[in-house]
């Protein structure tokens, strides 16, 4: 890669890194976790510059099937969810004084499956039918994951109804 | 607050900043693969020449030959490659997990199942428990066949018919023929037959016309396209009702490939190859590149890979965008391993003129090959 190109490259990355780092964030639920996917994504990128068309979607896809390898080889996605959540796992209500930071830890008591469902629903903007390419599982299944996740979240945080899709937010 | 702005927030607050020098970490991270590459190459070679000065002085005593010592061909790297034109320098990886048929077996994975029929072509699907192989033959014809997993080949149908499609969950596949003869108007049948009884499950009444199926609409909706009426949705639940396919169909060409969920289409007319957005108003979105065929869309219907001048190109499946491509000689079309990974016979370039081989790639990643290289014609892959 020649000064110019690379030149390109490191304007995409200080360009779109917030951006893709609050996606691999979503994702994974972890900090350090989040850096190493997207510069892993980014260093896949950076060896084929001169090939991908539209770096951004490139390096987009590249976080969901590493993340989702990650899942498989954890075998995370394969967990019942609704067997997985102690339902003592609730945060104690009185100390949450901010409604972001209940959402995000709302969110770490989901199965791993679940969150991403919604991350990749409501914070992506994917369809369902992209959900379940991404994730490798039936259009069925993200829809009872959406549904599930979306139900327990009016479990965990009664005050949050009124915010939370009807219907599993179907798509 | 709605979820969605719940959400964002909560993501956009857990990350404020791109941490300093996130960019040269990327850079030194992609150099570093590239150095893995070579220093496996190079450590390759000189395991070689060590093992050839090992030979050269451990036993006097072997007889002596005045030939000259077999050269030992480098070994390849273990790591993933760009480029799949040199054989020598592409490490073997897990065979496919499309069926495939070489050396009069058939094969998917690790299992093998004889196939000794004599062929000049041969189309090839996986089906549960089984293969549907379509042979046709210079003295034969066409022949279709029901290859259970370690049984017998069973005769479907023998003479005229067209390509075959399987269902989604490959419990059924579809084929049609022509069911006039001699120089009357050409008309046509479809049949789906169960891929586990190797009983017709359905046909369809007769065409006025040549039709054939292109696609599973469903586990039970067969597509089928005719010469004269358009593309149509056969229910195998309901025998006898048509319906119009929904969604404008393209009516220049015949169609190439179908994505998954029957969104977009590629057609072919001629060697140029379109490809139709069927909920767009717009409908044509983008075409292929002259000389670009035989396109495939991914199982996620987000890529479309297709034989290009130099190998094979793989690019976003709704604008065209270049994705990723991967040099190879000659390659066959490819075909969808998942959603990220493509595999497609390749010749290699070494000076090998005979060796052909099964190459995977992976988007992003890299290639393989998924077979050991072999003569050429020794192995086709199917679907």
């Amino acid at each position: 890669m020649d000064s110019q190109t690379e030149e390109q490259f490191r304007r995409f990355v200080e360009g779109r890194s917030l951006a893709l780092l609050r996606t691999a964030y979503a994702l994974c639920g972890d900090r350090h976790a989040a850096e190493d996917l997207v510069q892993g994504a980014l260093a896949k990128l950076y060896r084929r510059w001169h090939k991908v068309d539209e770096p951004e979607g490139y390096v987009r896809r590249i976080i969901y099937n590493d993340q989702v390898s990650r899942w498989r080889r954890r075998s995370v996605l394969r967990e019942d969810p609704v067997d997985e959540v102690p339902e003592d796992a609730l945060p104690d209500r009185a100390a949450v004084v901010d409604d972001r930071l209940d959402v995000w830890q709302l969110l770490q008591q989901l199965a791993p499956r679940q969150r991403a469902v919604l991350v990749l629903r409501y914070y992506e903007d994917l369809s369902e039918r992209e959900i379940a390419a991404v994730l490798g599982c039936s259009l069925g299944t993200v829809r009872s994951q959406a549904s599930r996740a979306i139900a327990r979240l009016r479990v965990l945080a009664p005050e949050l109804t009124a915010t939370l899709p009807v219907d599993g937010g179907h798509a | 607050m709605n979820l969605e702005e719940l959400l964002r927030t909560a993501v956009d607050d857990g990350v404020r900043s791109v941490p300093p020098g996130f960019a040269d970490g990327a850079i030194r991270r992609a150099r570093r693969q590239r150095r893995t590459t070579r220093i496996a190459v190079a450590g390759g070679v000189a395991a070689c020449a060590l093992a050839a000065a090992a030979v050269a002085v451990v036993d006097p005593a072997d007889p002596r030959t005045d030939a000259p010592p077999a050269e030992s061909p480098d070994p390849a790297p273990d790591v993933l490659v760009d480029d799949v034109t040199d054989f020598d320098a592409v490490r073997t990886g897990s065979v496919p997990s499309l069926p495939w048929y070489a050396d009069g077996a058939l094969h998917v994975e690790d299992t093998s199942t004889p196939f000794d029929v004599p062929f000049t072509e041969l189309s090839l699907d996986r089906v549960d428990g089984g293969f549907v192989a379509l042979v046709r033959d210079h003295q034969q014809g066409a022949v279709l066949y029901l290859v259970r997993d370690g049984a017998e080949p069973e005769q479907v149908h023998v003479g005229t018919l067209s390509d075959v499609v399987v269902s989604p969950d490959g419990r059924a596949f579809a084929w049609a023929t022509p069911t006039s003869a001699g120089d009357g108007p050409a008309r046509g049948m479809v049949t789906v037959t169960d891929a586990r009884t190797g009983r017709d499950r359905f046909s369809s009444a007769e065409f006025d016309t040549s039709a054939h199926p292109v696609h599973f609409a469903g586990p039970d909706e067969v597509v089928v396209e005719t010469e004269l009426s358009g593309v149509l949705l056969y229910s195998t639940m309901r025998p006898g009702s048509t319906a119009s396919w929904p969604g404008p169909v393209p009516s220049d060409g015949s169609q190439a490939a179908m994505s998954p969920d029957g969104r977009l289409v590629a057609t072919v007319d001629g060697t140029t190859h379109v490809i139709w957005d069927r909920s767009a108003a717009e409908q044509t979105i983008w075409r292929l590149e002259p000389g670009q065929r035989d396109p495939r869309f991914s199982p996620d219907s987000r890529l479309l890979a297709s034989v290009a001048a130099d190998g094979i190109s793989v690019q976003d499946a709704l604008t065209g965008a270049t994705f990723d491509s991967f040099p190879a000689t000659d390659p066959g079309p490819p075909r969808w391993e998942s959603a990220a990974t493509v595999v497609f016979i390749a010749r290699s370039d070494d000076g090998d003129a005979a060796a052909e081989a099964v190459v995977r790639c992976t988007v992003g990643e890299g290639c393989e090959l998924a077979t050991e290289p072999g003569p050429r014609g020794r192995i086709r892959l199917g679907d």
